[in-house]
């Protein structure tokens, strides 16, 4: 007996050597206190958070481990030239990530690496790349954004708006939001058709809704924002039926925000909770390693509830290639949920993860890490995976249901909104 | 045939995501023993075995602390083992000791996950079949040792039949994760198994 019990705590002892050991791998909250001490070092570091904190390795096609066989020794390369005393340009780095980051399906994403050691030739001392909008840039349907696209609006308001429809009222305003520490601009426009119908309609430059509701009736900068944007509400709300032909939603050059605005956006015009979409967040080190997809619901709003759905109220939301975040997220939402809604313009940027900041980064130890204003690296990437109307629309943006390129119109900020006021006209 | 519980742990690295931690639990192991015996005191023992093998993960971050998952992974196991008897001719010690391959048939899991606004975080329980994919490592193998001890008696089936209780040590030496080319991330489970069995000697 006693012979066996030895002989069994032998091939226990020999056994347990035989199991592989896992490689080191930094606490990726930390990963910014990290001083490296080589190119290839950093570029290791953050190849490896990048493994087990992405969460889009399902439907990014990037082979990561090819990455690191191609690039390592590159890395190596750079680490050899400044060890034998050469200067490695700034340029040198970058296009070295650009060659293994710059191509990732995640359009959030931006990867800002601070040179190690600058080089006197350096005109800044980090460099950012952002895959989304090399992508971005290739499809046949872009064009530059049009950041002063609240001054087009004015210009179509002031010269250019036809027969077709009259301005009922018109309010703009650009106002400061302490809560996101910069501005916010809001167009409300209340259209008049020749029968006399009014079309409701808001052009907002991001998805900052909720702060600057949160200020209304105060006396804060947003404060009047926030009256514009009740202005808006109110009229879907109180506009009697026989006079309201439709609503729009203008999110052209809309550059996201926060989530919690679908509760105007679509909770005004629920019954009951109501599924959006779905999300899920790195559980586990594996690229393929998820939490389950997750039910992400919007409560019915009372403030300004309209069924809309029941009245057969058309709800017009406007995109383009620079509707961003949220400000697609939106769109595709309420096309998923509301069946009145209709979609018009152009298949937007497809960044669609949801994010949390640095400080959050525990939560599933992916999204953004890093900080470039004092350390060496500051990755911007998705912390959430979405799923909206069943698919991930992440890399590919949401299709809308009437594409009109302002490509095809010479750049007119003007024909998307007349697609969107002909659509209400014949609904 | 046997029958019994069982308690499983997994030996991983949580490569830097600190407060997923994990923890054992027990589940169910049954199938058929067979025994051939060379001598009086050396046989060799194979199983067929449908081995449940359940872990946990909890979070421990003060907010998301509510967060689980309860994996409960099947495999079909095919433990051989070498087993040295003594003892006298009913009553009888013995001490196991071999390798198994097995096959992972089923994957799911349950628990509570969280979704959140900018402002809010709200918890959701579910329960799922899990699909496999790419980076699951679905035939393992691994080292087999224990001890047992049965009783004979004059048969009602067979010549000689045989109750039995057998303590297993279930120690996985594949990885179910596959892992990647420049990062290794083994995953291996370790699991005691208690089981109660009847056996008929022909």
């Amino acid at each position: 007996m006693k012979r066996n019990i030895i002989l069994l705590a032998l091939v226990a002892l020999i056994f347990s050597g035989c199991r592989k050991e896992a490689d080191y791998h930094p606490y990726i909250g930390e990963t910014d206190q990290l001083a490296y001490d080589s190119y290839s070092t950093q570029f290791e570091f953050l190849w490896k958070c990048i493994s087990t904190g992405y969460v889009f390795w399902d439907v990014d096609e990037t082979d990561w481990d090819a990455v690191y066989t191609e690039y390592m020794p590159k890395f190596n390369a750079l680490d050899a030239q400044h060890e034998a005393g050469q200067n490695v340009p700034l340029e040198a780095l970058a296009t070295l990530y650009e060659g293994a980051m710059g191509r990732m399906r995640d359009h959030h994403m931006n990867i800002a690496v601070r040179n190690l050691f600058p080089s006197p030739n350096d005109n800044v001392p980090y460099f950012s790349i952002r895959p989304g909008m090399i992508e971005v840039e290739q499809r046949d349907y872009y064009m530059e954004s049009l950041g002063d696209a609240q001054d087009h609006l004015i210009a179509f308001l002031d010269n250019d708006i036809d027969s077709q429809y009259e301005l009922a009222a018109h309010e703009s305003i650009t106002a400061f939001v302490q809560e996101i520490g910069g501005e916010v601009t809001y167009h409300y426009c209340l259209f008049t058709l020749p029968d006399g119908r009014k079309i409701p309609y808001l052009w907002q430059s991001m998805a900052a809704l909720t702060p600057v509701m949160h200020t209304l009736g105060g006396s804060v900068p947003a404060s009047a924002a926030a009256a514009v944007i009740d202005h808006w509400l109110t009229a879907i709300k109180e506009t009697p039926r026989e006079q309201l032909a439709g609503i729009i939603l203008d999110n052209r050059c809309n550059t996201g925000g926060y989530q919690d605005d679908l509760d105007y956006l679509i909770g005004s015009f629920l019954n009951e909770k109501t599924e959006i979409m779905k999300t899920r967040y790195k559980e586990g080190p594996g690229r393929l390693e998820h939490s389950v997809w997750t039910p992400y619901y919007i409560e019915p709003q009372s403030q300004y509830h309209r069924d809309i759905t029941a009245e057969n109220i058309p709800y017009v939301i406007l995109c383009d290639i620079f509707s961003i975040s949220m400000g697609e997220i939106e769109p595709a939402t309420i096309k998923a949920v509301l069946p009145t809604s209709h979609v018009i313009g152009e298949r937007t940027f497809g960044a669609t993860g949801p994010l949390q900041p640095t400080t959050s980064i525990d939560l599933n130890y992916g999204g953004p890490f890093g900080g470039i204003s004092t350390m060496h690296h500051y990755i911007y990437t998705s912390t959430f995976e979405a799923q909206i109307g069943g698919k991930v629309l992440e890399g590919t943006g949401h299709i809308p249901d009437l594409e009109v390129l302002r490509k095809d119109h010479n750049g007119d900020f003007k024909a998307q909104i007349d697609a969107a006021i002909n659509y209400i006209q014949s609904h | 045939m046997k029958m019994g519980p069982n308690w499983t742990s997994i030996s991983q690295s949580n490569l830097g995501r600190i407060d997923e931690t994990y923890s054992p639990q027990n589940a169910v192991d049954a199938g058929l023993q067979f025994r051939y015996a060379f001598t009086d005191w050396l046989a060799i023992r194979a199983d067929l075995s449908l081995m449940t093998r359940f872990y946990r993960m909890d979070r421990n971050l003060h907010y998301l602390d509510p967060v689980y998952t309860k994996y409960k992974n099947t495999f079909i196991t095919l433990p051989i083992m070498a087993d040295f008897s003594f003892g006298g001719k009913k009553l009888r010690g013995h001490a196991y000791c071999g390798g198994y391959g097995a096959y992972w048939l089923f994957a799911e899991r349950e628990g509570k996950t969280y979704w959140m606004t900018d402002y809010y975080v709200y918890f959701d329980d579910f329960k799922e079949q899990r699909e496999f994919n790419s980076e699951d490592q679905r035939i393992i193998a691994g080292a087999v040792g224990g001890l047992g001890l049965s009783y004979s008696f004059l048969g009602i089936v067979g010549k000689r039949d045989v109750i039995s209780i057998d303590v297993l040590y279930y120690y996985d030496l594949v990885s179910h994760h596959k892992g990647y080319a420049h990062l290794s991330d083994p995953r291996y489970l370790n699991t005691l198994s208690i089981t109660l069995g009847l056996a008929f000697s022909f």
